[in-house]
């Protein structure tokens, strides 16, 4: 009865082989996928943030083109309302008003389109980091993956390896026959 | 600025607010840039930006000042006639335009007129050769702060260059012509488009003006007299008094006509001080009520006048009046007979002047026909009501028909005097001051406008109370 036995535990850890095996491989494909829906998902960010920076760009350059233009309308109104002042336009006070204006809109609109556009420049950087970091998920999953695969296949060569060292003990007991027997 | 560009040199002009440069900068163009190697400071450069001091030596200087609400103003600048200079607030000597509300101003008006004087009132008013503006500037002081001054129009009736006078009600001021003065007064009504008009107070004095009013003055009642004179002297020297009273539109004038050539008058609360000349001796003298003598100057006992060597004068000492007495050529003057004490501290010298009074004959008040102005009038008596007096000459005047044979109009043709001294008077004291009532029969015959004056010819006191006359057809 012990020499029936052995063929059959030696065709199940043959499967247990094959078994293991696949698994291996199947997990290099689950690293490779990860990676991917990793990459997909920072690739989506990356454009969002890259959309994000064009629509500051766009909201700086309109925040300018405003705020010009409100100056535009403050100084037609001091220069309207001096005038029904009956005031010349040439009037020193007049100017300095006019430039103190100038001045105080020139500020905020620095401030403004410049905090527009370095938001711009920041989600362009996170774009790019985005973009870099999909890069590296796909490179560390398609890394993953080799290794799992290599990992599967020492330990089919060395479930292999095992196997036929098992399969050497079998031929010598047969050889030897069981006291038993 | 770039004023000149060399070989491997460029000359630049340092405007207001930039700094200089160090030899760690780059000069940089629009298609290369240099290190800047050597820096030369050179004189101011030429240049089409630049500021310039409103007032100088080499521009000019303002010609009128004012202060209100803590600001002190300028304006006729020579070199911008049309502008107003205000300092910040509080602070008189800083003049630098800022754009925030105490900082100070410098305004133009527009229409290029050139403005003469500022008036600070419950607003400013401006006068000008173009007309005469209002800057409102309300209680909360928000219409004079940079951005703020409006110059709304009153009138486009000129002013001249006289600096207006102040009274209690307004300003009066002299026309571009200087033919009138006018007062520019409020209207009284809260909230008007039109809250200030100028009316012409010498509508029916204009023949006293002979000459072109170069001064206007007012005493505001806190002097001697209580009451609210007006004082303008003409170009041709004469003076011109008015006696404003308010809440009326019109100033009683009568002309002053001394010795003296009158140049200008100027106020100071009551203090009316006048710039004169007598025989061609310049002289700044001061209202006062307390002498009767023009260019009165004690003699403090030193029997010397070097100021009045011009002429004679008349010496008075209180209301004794001392006549006439000569100053020889050192000054010096010479008694009326040997001997003459003129020792007393109190005797003044000056020039006597003779006031003149002649009312004019009302005439019947129009309704029921009484031949109002159709029928010659005699004046049958004059009663003249006196206080403080020491005496006067009351004359009846020549009004009738002109002819080659007949007295000049308004000719003395008989008088009464009054004396200083009655019959058992201490004539070695001063002069009693008499409070008396006097009548007199007035001229002879029949006129249309009989006339007669009363001369305070002798110089001392005397207050008119009251006059009464009778006349009949």
């Amino acid at each position: 009865m012990g020499a029936a036995a052995a063929p059959v535990a030696a065709v199940s850890s043959l499967a247990s082989l094959g078994l293991s095996f696949a698994g291996g491989m199947d997990k290099a494909t689950a690293d490779i996928m990860k990676g991917e829906a990793v990459n997909a998902q920072d690739q989506y960010q990356a454009d969002q943030a890259e959309e994000a920076a064009r629509f500051g760009r766009l909201q700086a350059g309109l925040t300018d083109v405003t705020m010009r233009e409100n100056l535009t309308k403050t100084i037609s109104s001091i220069d309207a309302m001096r005038a029904a002042g009956n005031v010349d336009p040439s009037s020193p006070t007049t100017a300095t008003i006019e430039d103190w204006n100038r001045m105080l809109s020139d500020r905020q609109r620095t401030a403004a389109v410049v905090t527009a556009r370095s938001q711009a420049a920041m989600e362009d950087a996170s774009a790019a980091y985005l973009r870099q970091a999909g890069q590296f998920a796909m490179t560390t999953a398609g890394m993953s993956a080799s290794a799992d695969k290599m990992a599967a296949y020492a330990g089919l060569l060395g479930g292999i390896g095992k196997m036929a060292g098992g399969m050497g003990g079998f031929g010598g007991g047969v050889g030897a026959g069981d006291p038993s027997g | 600025m770039v004023v000149a560009v060399g070989v491997g040199t460029v000359t630049v002009q340092v405007l207001e607010g930039q700094g200089g440069f160090s030899t760690s900068d780059v000069l940089s163009g629009p298609t290369s840039s240099a290190a800047i190697t050597l820096i030369t400071n050179v004189g101011p450069q030429a240049c089409a930006v630049w500021d310039e001091q409103l007032i100088s030596a080499a521009r000019g200087w303002p010609s009128s000042c004012f202060t209100d609400r803590g600001r002190l103003g300028f304006c006729d600048l020579a070199s911008a006639v049309d502008a107003v200079m205000w300092s910040a607030t509080d602070l008189p000597y800083f003049f630098s335009v800022g754009p925030n509300a105490s900082d100070a101003m410098v305004e133009v008006l527009a229409g290029k007129p050139h403005i003469f004087h500022i008036g600070p009132w419950f607003d400013e008013f401006v006068f000008t050769s173009k007309g005469i503006w209002y800057i409102p500037v309300g209680s909360a002081n928000t219409g004079l702060a940079p951005g703020t001054v409006q110059f709304i129009p009153v009138t486009n009736e000129a002013a001249s260059q006289v600096k207006p006078a102040f009274t209690s009600e307004g300003f009066l001021y002299v026309n571009a012509g200087r033919s009138r003065v006018n007062v520019l007064i409020g209207t009284g009504t809260a909230y008007s488009t039109r809250p200030y008009v100028v009316k012409d107070v010498t509508q029916f004095h204009k023949h006293l003006f002979t000459g072109t009013p170069k001064a206007i003055a007012i005493s505001t009642g806190d002097g001697q007299a209580p009451e609210r004179y007006v004082y303008v002297t003409d170009a041709d020297g004469t003076l011109v008094v008015g006696r404003y009273q308010p809440g009326k539109d019109w100033i009683g004038w009568v002309p002053w006509r001394g010795g003296a050539v009158y140049s200008c008058v100027s106020a100071l609360f009551g203090n009316i001080i006048l710039t004169t000349s007598y025989g061609g001796v310049g002289v700044v003298e001061q209202l006062d009520d307390t002498v009767y003598l023009d260019c009165a100057q004690p003699l403090a006992g030193a029997y010397s006048a070097p100021w009045l060597a011009i002429a004679s004068v008349t010496l008075m000492d209180g209301v004794n009046n001392l006549g006439l007495h000569q100053i020889d050529a050192h000054g010096n003057v010479v008694p009326i007979y040997p001997g003459e004490d003129l020792s007393s501290p109190t005797i003044v010298a000056g020039f006597a002047y003779t006031p003149t009074f002649e009312p004019f004959l009302p005439n019947a008040e129009a309704g029921t026909d009484q031949k109002q102005r159709t029928r010659r009038r005699r004046i049958d008596r004059v009663l003249v009501s006196v206080s403080n007096s020491t005496g006067f000459l009351w004359a009846r005047l020549y009004a009738g028909r002109q002819g080659a044979q007949l007295p000049a109009p308004g000719s003395i043709i008989g008088y009464r005097r009054i004396t200083a001294y009655n019959v058992g008077d201490d004539q070695t004291q001063p002069p009693p001051l008499r409070e008396e009532k006097y009548s007199f029969r007035g001229p002879l015959g029949h006129t249309y406008d009989p006339r007669w004056a009363l001369y305070k010819d002798t110089s001392g006191p005397l207050r008119i109370l009251e006059i009464g006359q009778e006349a009949s057809t």
